[in-house]
């Protein structure tokens, strides 16, 4: 591919990549927190119920997106890494719904729950195996997975699933706090630090980040590809797995579709936190931010007493404004427009090949 | 209603103009705010109802109902639910209704375990909360409004499918999805009273069309198509009927294999005509949400010092100073009179469970099933 | 009928601005493949049926046979539009609400008013049309990843099919409608079949024999080549969701026909986005594009269809059902010939080499 008309990076692809797309990231990620701000300022001035709510209150509804939060982040490993993980919902359900069993049938709660997250885990595995092994598409993959971990979980779960778990169990993931800060939070914090660290601070981080980016070249720095792969897609379904927990403790019940609802909403999260969905750019900040901005606006918007129908579409309308406001701030618009329409694809982790030679 | 249809009708002409003006008009369309208007005496109050789900005609039905009494009851009153019947929604849903200090949330839950944290945070917040046709675990709600006696209706339906198929014959159930909390309760109620009455007949199988027509109507022509020696089918679930009814109409069974289900007959009109179905049952779901309002206005007076009503004959038109309240309590019956919304007679609020009809405490048995038939269906509009 | 040609006529003015180099060279290599799939499917469907039929010798009654056709026409025209999405390395996650605008939208219509069937169609179309033109918009105008631009539309759409029923339900359709949806043209021959074949047949014809159609393969293949070989990448990208969203429009006029009713929840209820990528993946087509065709699709959808009546015939409880659809999908993936190590492992074989020397 010598002859690439309109070339947006410059050879030596990961130098060149920090360079330019790293301000970008930098600006999106001010510009998220900015707006985290100014939300959370109008609803507290213009609606009386969300300032009555309190600080401990305004805390609390976190407990209502945070799982989202979680998936998203494992979400966003494997999309830095150019690849999908459409299987998270599903997963989520299935280890809510293996922690309940395995509890119903007189196990320990918390070894229940550490044998469904590594249940999660194994799950994550065997699409990263499939993807790596097979060489296919990981959109594909998940999307079948996707009914097979949810058919199990159905299965799993009977016609009555089991709900009143142990008061500790609930307390600590699902409704718990410590002063006015929900337990919820806390976990989240200290999982979403982790992750930052991943993909900022270690060498496995910015190794997925360069696969996402540019696969061959990432190949030739003796990166192993398949292996990093898999390991994402561990991640993915660990974090899933997770939120699967929370979800349960916080409903005080599995329930075999519970999780379901909460991957697309956790996509958006992770690709208005400024994630490449081709790969390769993107900071776990701007994930984590996004979490909230979503989050808050959504149970801010009920508060305020609109439909759950109007919260979902101005959701579907913030999301087309800030990628549209993304294109056209873009000080390279054209170039990239053009870069686009070489690179437009919706199987996941396209080679951003080509580029420098 | 039909003005609702012709207006439904100009805006479906419109759906392409329309699609880039999105959100904004969207909003006052989905939950109607009438404003509040307080009738003689009454303290405004603000209650909510949150069905399982947005846009499906019986919880419409339901609204109706309750929109035409609020004035009267003195209620500031809100329709709100999910697009899908996602319990996790409803979550959400309650948790704004708590912040916005409503007095009264009335639901039918999507799940029964799902919401019982929020609703248990609501009640502790002096919420009263009451659940309509689908309960949630009794921890969770001060009342149930339960929709007919689940014996009752499973008698109707099983002994018009005897006698049209005969009493030894085979016949196939449709139901929505495994865990449907109320289906689930229906099937149970058919079985027992099949053991007990026709013990020659035979359910053989259970098909599930997951709350939609489409895959009803599949659903359906599988059994029909696998078990032929079905003479008839019990749809048990709105969209179930639908299918049902279309897949006995396009195989050409109309008459042959008999269809008798719970649903509504509205929606029903065209194989009633066509003489693929034979019956139905169903409640007034219009005055079904007359009553939840009427119950959401005793239940916040029960809270708020009024005596309790216990009155075995109560009056019909209680003025502001004789209104009663109820009680969540498992010692006494109460007693009130459903003049008051333009309903008739006397309901009673079980102060045990009864095994039989299926109410658990504190319920109240909202009427018997209606019968819809080939001769009577048009008089009905739900 | 004759107005089922109308997914041709969007090329006509495309037509004189066309090159369309860059679809000749792959295009046979490309068919040799996809006859491959189709002629797996024939196989796989036929063996199914024997199968089912010897298990359970009701299956293959000619009232089921044609009902497992008639069934799946609806997704298999929104998988058809799907395909050519998809060809031209795009996603379309939209169409479970456009099908549903599109059957209220005609449907309430039809049920107060006797709408005509004719009128009908060309509303849906419309419709259609101009749902999938948002889409396009965001897509190739606006730059914006079509797995994302779709996601959003998919909220919307689906807000907006909320709002057009006003809680409201389609459910007295008249007759002609329900003839045309359930009714055999000759025996054991429903006329949706008939309409299917056909737009699975002027669909191939569009792609394979003009030059617009067959410059989609060309910018799914490689998108870059296309521009430069002087195709206008970006009206022909436009054009795919046009038809994708037209083609949906359509399946919610055969869907209204078939089931006999629709509600807000048409179209989300039974998954259409899924099944329709579903069945174009089991046909062949590659969501990396420029690969694959509305034959494989079409059988797809059947094969789904015929699955799903199996199952229920082998007493297969319900629970397991998405299981199987997953399954196939998987095994669709990984046994795909064509999609293994030489076209995949590399994504792009043909950059792949000038990176050798780094």
């Amino acid at each position: 591919m010598s002859t690439t008309p309109v070339s947006s990076a410059k050879p030596g692809a990961s130098q060149a990549r920090s360079k330019t797309a790293g301000r970008q990231e930098t600006i999106w990620t001010v510009a998220l927190a900015a707006l985290l701000v100014v939300l959370l300022a109008y609803f507290y001035l213009a609606v009386p119920d969300f300032r009555s709510l309190g600080t401990s209150g305004v805390l609390a509804l976190c407990e209502q997106f945070l799982f989202t939060g979680l998936i998203a982040l494992g979400e966003a490993v494997v999309v830095l890494a150019g690849e999908i993980d459409l299987s998270t919902g599903a997963m989520s359900s299935l280890s809510g719904i293996l922690m309940a069993s395995l509890w119903q049938q007189g196990l320990n709660i918390w070894l229940a729950t550490v044998l469904a997250l590594f249940a999660a885990a194994l799950g994550g595995a065997l699409n990263g195996f499939l993807v790596t092994r097979f060489n296919v598409s990981s959109l594909l993959v998940t999307l079948g997975t996707q009914f097979i971990f949810g058919s199990v979980a159905t299965a799993v779960g009977g016609n009555t699933p089991p709900y009143n778990f142990p008061r500790s169990f609930v307390t600590l993931v699902g409704t718990g706090t410590v002063g006015p800060v929900p337990d919820q939070l806390l976990v989240f914090a200290v999982v979403a630090v982790a992750a930052w660290l991943l993909v900022a601070r270690t060498r496995y981080g910015r190794s997925l980040v360069l696969i996402g980016y540019n696969r061959a070249a990432s190949r030739y720095s003796g990166i192993d590809v398949r292996r990093s792969l898999l390991w994402a897609f561990v991640a993915s379904g660990l974090l899933a797995g997770m939120a699967g927990i929370f979800v349960s403790g916080y409903y005080n019940a599995a329930r075999d579709d519970i999780g379901d609802s909460l991957l697309l909403p956790a996509i958006t999260v992770v690709v208005l936190g400024g994630v490449d969905i081709f790969g390769g750019r993107g900071r776990m900040s701007g994930v984590i931010l996004a979490t909230f901005l979503l989050g808050f606006l959504t149970q801010g918007l009920l508060i305020r007493g609109d439909s759950s129908l109007t919260a979902t579409m101005v959701t579907g309308v913030v999301l087309v404004l800030c990628l549209v406001l993304k294109v056209a701030l873009d000080h390279r618009a054209w170039a990239q427009l053009r870069e686009l329409l070489r690179h437009r694809v919706s199987g996941m982790g396209e080679l951003r090949a080509g580029r420098g030679a | 209603m039909k003005q609702t249809r012709t207006f439904q009708r100009r805006l479906g002409w419109r759906v392409g103009a329309a699609a880039a003006c999105v959100a904004m008009g969207a909003t006052s369309a989905v939950t109607a705010t009438p404003s509040p208007a307080s009738a003689a005496g009454l303290a405004t109050i603000k209650v909510a109802m949150v069905p399982k789900l947005l846009g499906l005609p019986v919880f419409e039905a339901n609204q109706k109902g309750a929109l035409s009494v609020v004035h009267e009851l003195g209620i500031s009153f809100k329709f709100t639910a999910p697009a899908t019947a996602s319990a996790e929604g409803q979550v959400s849903i309650f948790n704004s209704l708590i912040a916005q200090h409503y007095n009264v949330i009335t639901l039918s839950a999507d799940d029964p375990t799902v919401p019982v944290p929020v609703l248990q945070k609501a009640m502790k917040a002096g919420i009263q909360v009451i659940s309509y046709d689908s309960d949630v675990a009794q921890s969770a709600r001060d009342f149930f409004i339960q929709d007919t006696a689940y014996n009752t209706i499973a008698q109707g339906v099983i002994d018009a499918a005897v006698k049209f198929a005969g009493p030894n014959a085979d016949v196939a159930i449709m139901s929505s999805t495994p865990d449907a909390t109320i289906q689930l309760a229906w099937i149970g109620a058919m079985k027992s009273y099949i053991a007990a009455r026709y013990p020659h007949l035979k359910i053989v199988t259970i098909g599930y069309g997951q709350s939609n027509q489409a895959t009803s109507l599949s659903q359906a022509e599988g059994i029909i198509h696998s078990y032929p020696n079905v003479k008839a089918i019990l749809p048990i679930d709105g969209a179930a009927v639908v299918g049902t009814a279309q897949a006995v109409a396009a195989l050409h069974e109309s008459g042959k294999i008999g269809v008798f289900g719970i649903g509504d007959p509205l929606p029903n009109q065209k194989y009633f005509a066509d003489g693929s179905m034979q019956g139905l049952f169903l409640w007034n779901e219009v005055g079904q949400g007359k009553l939840t309002m009427l119950m959401a206005r005793l239940a916040y007076e029960g809270a708020h010092g009024a005596p309790e009503c216990t009155a075995k004959t109560p009056p019909a038109h209680p003025s502001p100073s004789q209104w009663c309240g109820i009680r969540t309590n498992y010692g006494r019956a109460q007693y009130f009179n459903g003049a008051a919304v333009g309903l008739p007679g006397t309901y009673s609020i079980a102060a045990k469970a009864n095994k039989v009809s299926g109410a658990t405490r504190n319920t109240v048995i909202f009427s018997k099933p209606l019968e819809f038939t080939r001769s009577n269906y048009k008089k009905y509009d739900f | 009928m004759t107005a089922l040609s109308a997914p041709s006529a969007p090329s006509a003015p495309l037509r004189a601005g066309e090159t369309g180099s860059g679809a000749k060279r792959s295009g046979p290599v490309l068919l040799g493949m996809l006859r491959r799939r189709e002629l797996q499917l024939v196989l796989a469907i036929l063996a199914l049926g024997a199968l089912s039929s010897a298990l359970h010798p009701s299956f293959l009654a000619s009232g089921n046979v044609s009902f497992i056709l008639a069934d799946s026409v609806s997704t298999m025209v929104v998988a058809v539009g799907q395909t050519i999405v998809v060809l031209g390395r795009g996603i379309d996650l939209s169409v479970s609400p456009v099908l549903g605008i599109a059957a209220i939208g005609v449907g309430f219509p039809a049920q107060d008013h006797n709408l005509s069937i004719f009128l009908a169609l060309l509303i849906v179309l419309v419709i259609g049309m101009a749902l999938g033109a948002g889409n396009g918009f965001l897509v190739a105008v606006v730059g914006i990843p079509p797995i994302i631009a779709t996601l959003a539309t998919l909220t919307i759409y689906g807000g907006l099919q909320f709002i057009f029923t006003g809680g409201q339900e389609v459910v007295n359709i008249p007759n002609a409608y329900g003839n045309l949806g359930n009714a055999n043209m000759l025996p054991g021959v429903p006329w949706l079949i008939v309409v299917g074949a056909a737009v699975v047949a002027v669909v191939w014809f569009w792609l394979r024999r003009t030059v617009t159609g067959r410059s989609i393969y060309a910018v799914g293949n490689n998108a870059d080549a296309a521009f430069r070989a002087g195709a206008p990448v970006r009206r022909i990208l436009f054009l795919t969701y046009v038809v994708s969203g037209l083609l949906a429009g359509l399946g919610g006029l055969i869907y209204l026909c078939h089931v006999g009713s629709a509600d807000a929840t048409t179209g989300s209820d039974t998954n259409v986005n899924l099944m329709s990528i579903a069945a174009a993946l089991i046909g062949g087509t590659t969501l990396l594009g420029g690969r694959g065709g509305p034959v494989g699709s079409a059988l797809g959808a059947v094969f789904l269809s015929e699955a799903l009546q199996a199952m229920i015939a082998s007493r297969v409880p319900p629970i397991w059902e998405p299981a199987g659809v997953g399954a196939l999908i998987v095994i669709a993936v990984i046994t795909d010939r064509g999609a293994t190590p030489a076209r995949l492992l590399a994504r792009r074989p043909f950059r792949e080499p000038s990176h050798g020397p780094q």
